[in-house]
């Protein structure tokens, strides 16, 4: 019998799901405190204890394999050269790579932005700049400056290929932590994720999670394989796409609401129109967006502030909560769970307001123009309103009653008929918290892994 | 525009751009503004006389 065990240590909650091969079923799940900063391992076996017990008996796994956004998951620096070109692609791939983007600048960077990578405990900058053939100077300023400063974080060269060998210079001159990759941007408006990622992932698995305290694990299981959110992106295109004769759901979105960000993932090309014209840069088909200032407890406080004085006084008016003083109290305390009925209404429109804020920054525009040749539909990032599946995980939505009501609010709601939301979706929910685990699962048994996500991932009304 | 060209390699290169450039009558001043925060360095009204964009290339090149 082959079972395996996956592991998501996540930043509150360790999550272990063992799964039986020959079955393809799901054996147990279990959860635990993460207790990175003591010690990993303690969490890890209070969790395997508690699925042994489900399991009734003693299991031997043939794979156990990890995931992790423990320890504040991965801080990424991306820096580029025009905001909606080479700094955007950056951004994209950071993301597409499972990391927070925590610092973004564009141009020349002057010496206090620089001090800010150290200050704010970036983990990886990925640097670009410039389309192959073209600009090289800022990308080279910006390595100079990195270097004068002493700073030992890896760097990724992800930037036009013909500075390639002066980075490479530099990279000696200055005894940087350096790596190169592909150019994110090599033709301008085109994105290239992949040899970026790659590299980001190789320097977390082989140094970061070190650096966090996170490889002791690796004493008791195999080894941690991706960060969190890019599991969650692998088991969201598995889903969406299908596995041989084993069809998946077609085009879909993911909402993943936590205590400190909402994260939110597109399976779908840009557009099946014909009669638009795409503008900016290539979207991924597989897009992952993070928002930090989203989240139902430590990010609760930038909730309000993505709202007007005029908003609140009216959701004060309208349902008697006092948003200021409930988000100010889920800040203080950030393992508050609701007690009474008024603490589960107001997370529920806490969360309604992350997922309405998080897809309206996640889906695409149109906008009317006039031209020669009459009035032409410009398309700015992703159209979803096609999607067809909008599923929720993440701890807010699965415990919530009200998911169904949560996920509602990333259709168009208000009828902004500019954001390309999704128009008529039905919703599901990761009731079992599997999304993570599954992305991992996949990478030895994809199509076992795409029948338990189709089993375990339920409508909701 | 400018954008393309700063990451192209070629930012200081100098854009013009005249004639037919939008759709039906619009206020001239306003079209100006939208095309040189485009990075266009010149706009030309329909009918500018092809001698004045040369003597503004010609200004423009220092000679």
């Amino acid at each position: 019998m082959a079972n395996y065990l996956m592991i998501d240590f996540g930043s509150t909650f360790t999550k272990l799901v063992a799964v039986d091969r020959d079955r393809g079923v799901i054996l147990a799940t279990a959860i635990a405190p993460t207790t990175v900063t003591t010690d990993i391992r303690t969490g890890y076996k209070a969790a395997l204890a508690d699925l042994e017990q489900a399991i009734g008996r003693p299991t031997v796994f043939e794979r156990i394999v990890a995931c992790s956004s423990a320890a504040g998951g991965l801080k990424m620096c991306a820096i580029g050269l025009v905001e909606e070109l080479t700094v955007e692609a950056a951004k994209r791939v950071c993301l597409g790579a499972g990391a927070k983007v925590d610092l973004v600048f564009a141009h020349h960077c002057t010496k206090a932005e620089i001090r800010q990578i150290v200050d704010m405990k970036i983990d990886i900058i990925l640097l670009a700049g410039g389309a192959d053939g073209g600009n090289t100077e800022c990308a080279l300023f910006n390595l100079n400056l990195i270097g004068e400063a002493g700073i030992s974080i890896p760097i990724v060269y992800a930037g036009n290929k013909s500075a390639q060998d002066e980075v490479l210079e530099l990279y000696t001159r200055y005894h940087l932590d350096g790596h190169i990759a592909e150019n994110v941007m090599p033709k301008i408006n085109q994105l290239n994720v992949k040899s970026a990622r790659d590299a980001i992932r190789d320097i977390f698995l082989k140094r970061i999670i070190a650096a966090k305290g996170i490889k002791k694990i690796e004493e008791e299981i195999d080894e941690v394989v991706l960060p969190t959110p890019e599991a969650v992106l692998v088991a969201s295109e598995l889903l969406s796409k299908g596995y041989m004769n084993e069809p998946g759901l077609g085009e879909l979105c993911v909402v993943d609401i936590g205590g400190a960000t909402t994260d939110m993932y597109s399976v779908c090309h840009s557009t099946k129109r014909s009669d638009v014209i795409l503008r900016g840069l290539e979207e991924p088909y597989a897009k992952r967006t993070v928002e930090g200032d989203l989240g139902l407890r430590w990010s609760a406080p930038g909730i309000v502030k993505a709202l007007t004085e005029e908003e609140i006084k009216m959701i004060a008016l309208d349902t008697g909560v006092d948003l200021k003083a409930e988000t100010d109290r889920r800040f203080a305390d950030v393992s508050f769970l609701p007690e009474t009925a008024h603490d589960e209404q107001v997370d529920k429109m806490l969360a309604e307001m992350c997922a309405y804020k998080a897809m309206s920054r996640h889906a695409g525009r149109m906008e009317e123009v006039y031209t020669p040749l009459g009035i032409v539909q410009n398309q700015t990032g992703k159209d979803l309103s096609d999607v067809k599946t909008v599923i929720g995980t993440g701890g807010p939505i699965i415990r919530s009653r009200f998911a169904g009501s949560i996920l509602a609010k990333t259709s168009n709601v208000f009828h902004q008929s500019a954001e390309l939301r999704p128009a008529k979706p039905d919703y599901y929910v990761d009731q079992d918290y599997l999304m993570a685990s599954m992305g991992l699962y996949a990478k030895f048994d994809p199509l076992g892994a795409l029948r338990i996500m189709k089993q375990h991932i339920v409508s909701v009304k | 525009m400018r954008a393309k060209c700063i990451e192209s390699g070629i930012g200081d290169v100098l854009l013009y751009v005249g004639g037919n450039i939008v759709v039906g009558k619009q206020d001239f001043q306003e079209v100006r503004e939208r095309f040189v925060k485009m990075g266009f360095n010149r706009v030309y009204p329909p009918g500018t006389p092809i001698d004045e964009a040369l003597s503004d290339i010609r200004r423009d090149l220092g000679e």
